[in-house]
């Protein structure tokens, strides 16, 4: 799967660092150490009740969230949108992905999402992003952040 | 500092009581379907030789192995705790790396006036935002996850809410308490109520099966079969513990939360508890495994603290289940002084002379050890949980200026709860000899034991309302007396012991036909109606010679009241605030 390459997470990685920018500063100069902390177990353990505890299951940082979002939209569009780019390089499909979710740099005809891809992505980043602990505003408002740089590209 | 006898402390007790009660049963239940042994009637206390003891010994044996089984693995389970909390969050002491966090918990366990606690998070990781606080014996020590790594530094305002709150656990001393009764739940649960739940049905389904089912079976089944009856009264019984240690984690995170308010964090507490609620809305409101407190009540607590002075009739009920669970024990205290006295009487050929006189003397000895724990107990728990419910009570009402003779009539549904209590306890009670069990028994519980012991109650909090509040009422400053404390305790303590528990005990004998015991309970009554105006009447004499102070100075313009009165009242010459009361800090007196 592209998402577990390494040119896959050097893109996750990069626009991470974007949206906490904008999104949660606080978390920026942690942002590496969180990111090298998600991808040692990318698996989300539900918080077990624990009736001993003081029972916080609050959202420690964003961005956890934001690479699970972000690997959610890849495979979304690998998946679904762009099914024969399966076939090519780690490396091309790095140089394409990151062309589609850089909003300074125009691309070739043949990365373009549908408004109704869009439609989709903005649901699928909201939905995973409430699942991993996110508040429903803040999961809009990572949403919009992250159909708008694909927006702007097309 | 303790504010007066809080709720923790009677839950706890609570628990182990009630932990004992059910080993007791449980032992009776056993011996009883292994058809070994014999009940012993609850007035027949007369010896009848080795023979008796003989078939006393299996009930005394699954009554003494279950109880002793219990404890043990409680205590087992509470002593491993720490190793399983370190096991199951891959904790261990901070490294160099993370000594900024126990510096920052250091000065806030010093800003809060209580020793530092240890902390212990995993070496790595980044994730979850939890705390908990445990430790055996004075060792407290601080589990964190190392999400909180982030949380300190992003958040800072919130973090020390969470560690408040678990310094309030270590501040209102319940964290042994809780991790002991945690250890007692479980081992009530693996070794009594699962087992019950297993054996039970099996039994009652081999009394159907085993004759043709038709009609005469089924009403033999639901008439006549103890099965059916002993098993309801079994899955009830065992249910007290849980409701029980439901509400201890419920009360114990609703004052640390308080304690956490109290010191300057009410805010990032309820940002938490907020943010959590709206995480909540997505999860699934039904969980029957969950024993967490809701985030919710907790919420509104921490908006709303005077919730905490309410007293609560539902705990008083509780407590007069649990009550007719501990008279249950009489049952073991009469086996064990017969299964002695046999062997007392065996032997007593082989000697003569002194033994001949000691020998009614060590009778009387065991009758009186076995008996006395069950006196204690009952006395222990109703003091515990009365009195918490009355001091809180009281506080309540010196605030809200709500002072007379209807606050003293409101007690009589405190005194309905424990008295319904108590029946509801004695009438779930396996196998007990001390209810009714034949219609002509029914009107004298009814109509003499039920009545009498509602008086009684009610009698008794009439007493403890009153010096409550004669004592709290010129109370002054923050720290609550020790020396008053005292004098409240002691006085409710004595009222328990002089009227209250033999009235109890001597009820569960009167009108069965015994007339010894009947002229002890006439005795007792009489006893009561004389002496205990006499003790009101002292009591009030020494509140008015000790803690009564007739004046009272304004520490704004120096000029003194006639009348101690409640506080945070204001000067009648300057308008002045009197003085800080005690309990509340001024951030919370300003909510009321």
């Amino acid at each position: 799967m592209w998402t577990n390459t390494r040119e896959s997470k050097e893109l996750t990685r990069e626009i991470t660092k974007d949206i906490i920018n904008d999104i949660a500063p606080e978390e920026l100069r942690f942002v590496d150490d969180l990111i090298d902390d998600y991808y040692s177990d990318p698996i989300i353990h539900k918080s077990n009740d624990n009736p001993l505890g003081f029972g916080s299951d609050l959202l420690v940082a964003s961005t956890p969230i934001i690479i699970m979002t972000l690997n959610t939209v890849f495979n979304f569009i690998l998946n679904e949108v762009w099914v024969s780019t399966q076939k090519e390089s780690a490396v091309l499909i790095a140089s394409k992905m990151k062309a589609l979710f850089n909003p300074t740099k125009k691309t070739g005809a043949d990365l373009q999402l549908t408004s109704k891809h869009l439609s989709i992505v903005k649901q699928l980043i909201k939905r995973e992003a409430i699942r991993g602990g996110m508040k429903s505003q803040k999961a809009e408002d990572l949403a919009l952040k992250i159909v708008g740089r694909i927006s702007l590209d097309n | 500092m303790l504010l007066f006898v809080p709720e923790t402390n009677a839950l706890f007790v609570m628990l182990i009581l009630s932990s004992i009660a059910i080993s007791l049963l449980a032992g009776v239940v056993i011996s009883v379907y292994l058809g070994v042994g014999i009940l012993p009637s609850s007035m027949e206390m007369t010896s009848h030789g080795i023979d008796l003891s003989k078939e006393l010994f299996p009930f005394v044996f699954f009554q003494s192995i279950t109880i002793l089984g219990l404890l043990i693995v409680a205590v087992v389970l509470y002593i491993s705790h720490p190793f399983f909390i370190r096991y199951r969050r891959g904790i261990q002491s901070l490294s160099e790396k993370d000594k900024d966090i126990q510096e920052h918990i250091t000065k806030l366990a010093a800003e809060a006036g209580i020793e530092p606690p240890t902390i212990e998070m995993p070496l790595y990781g980044l994730r979850g935002s939890d705390a908990q606080v445990f430790g055996i014996g004075k060792t407290r020590k601080i589990a964190l996850d190392g999400g909180l790594r982030i949380f300190r530094k992003t958040k800072p305002h919130l973090f020390s809410a969470i560690i408040s709150h678990e310094l309030g656990h270590i501040a209102n001393f319940d964290v042994g308490k809780t991790y002991f009764s945690d250890a007692l739940s479980k081992s009530i649960r693996w070794l009594l109520i699962v087992p019950f739940l297993f054996v039970l049905p099996i039994i009652l389904i081999n009394e159907v099966f085993s004759s043709p089912l038709n009609e005469a079976t089924l009403e033999y089944i639901l008439r006549q079969s103890p099965s059916l009856v002993v098993f309801f009264q079994c899955i009830f019984v065992s249910w007290i513990p849980t409701i029980i240690w439901r509400r201890l984690l419920k009360t114990r995170e609703l004052y640390a939360d308080w304690r956490a308010s109290a010191w300057g964090y009410q805010q990032g507490l309820s940002e938490i508890l907020q943010e959590q609620v709206e995480k909540n809305k997505f999860k699934s409101r039904f969980n029957p495994l969950t024993f967490h407190p809701e985030t919710e009540e907790r919420l509104h607590t921490i908006k709303h603290p005077e919730i905490l002075f309410i007293p609560s009739v539902s705990f008083v009920l509780l407590a007069g289940i649990l009550v007719s669970y501990i008279l249950a024990g009489l049952t073991f205290s009469f086996s064990v002084t017969l299964f002695f006295s046999g062997i007392l009487d065996a032997i007593q050929g082989l000697f003569t002379g002194l033994f001949l006189g000691m020998h009614t003397i060590i009778k009387d000895l065991i009758f009186a050890i076995m008996v006395l724990p069950i006196f204690i107990a009952v006395s222990w728990l109703i003091n515990l949980v009365v009195l918490s419910q009355v001091q809180r009570q009281t506080v309540m009402e010196l605030i809200n200026g709500k002072i007379g003779i209807i606050q003293y009539i409101k007690l009589g549904i405190v005194s309905l709860a424990l008295v319904i209590g108590i029946e509801i306890g004695l009438l779930t009670t396996p196998f007990t000899p001390l209810f009714p069990d034949n219609l002509s028994e029914i009107p004298i519980e009814l109509l003499i034991n039920a009545p009498t012991l509602f008086f009684l109650v009610w009698w008794y909090l009439w007493y403890l309302k009153f010096i409550t509040r004669k004592i709290y009422v010129t109370q002054t400053g923050k720290h609550l007396s020790v020396w008053r404390n005292r004098f409240i305790g002691i006085a409710s303590k004595m009222w328990i012991v002089l009227f209250f528990s033999p009235g109890l005990f001597l009820s569960r004998f009167f009108g069965y036909g015994a007339s010894y015991w009947d002229l002890l309970y006439i005795s007792w009554f009489i006893f009561t109606i004389l002496v205990s105006p006499l003790i009101f009447g002292v009591t009030w004499l020494l509140i008015k010679l000790f803690f009564d102070h007739q004046f009272i100075e304004c520490p704004h313009c120096g000029k003194k009241m006639n009348n101690a009165r409640s506080s945070n009242v204001l000067c009648d010459y300057c308008g002045g605030i009197l003085r800080e009361w005690v309990f509340l800090s001024e951030t919370q007196i300003s909510t009321y």
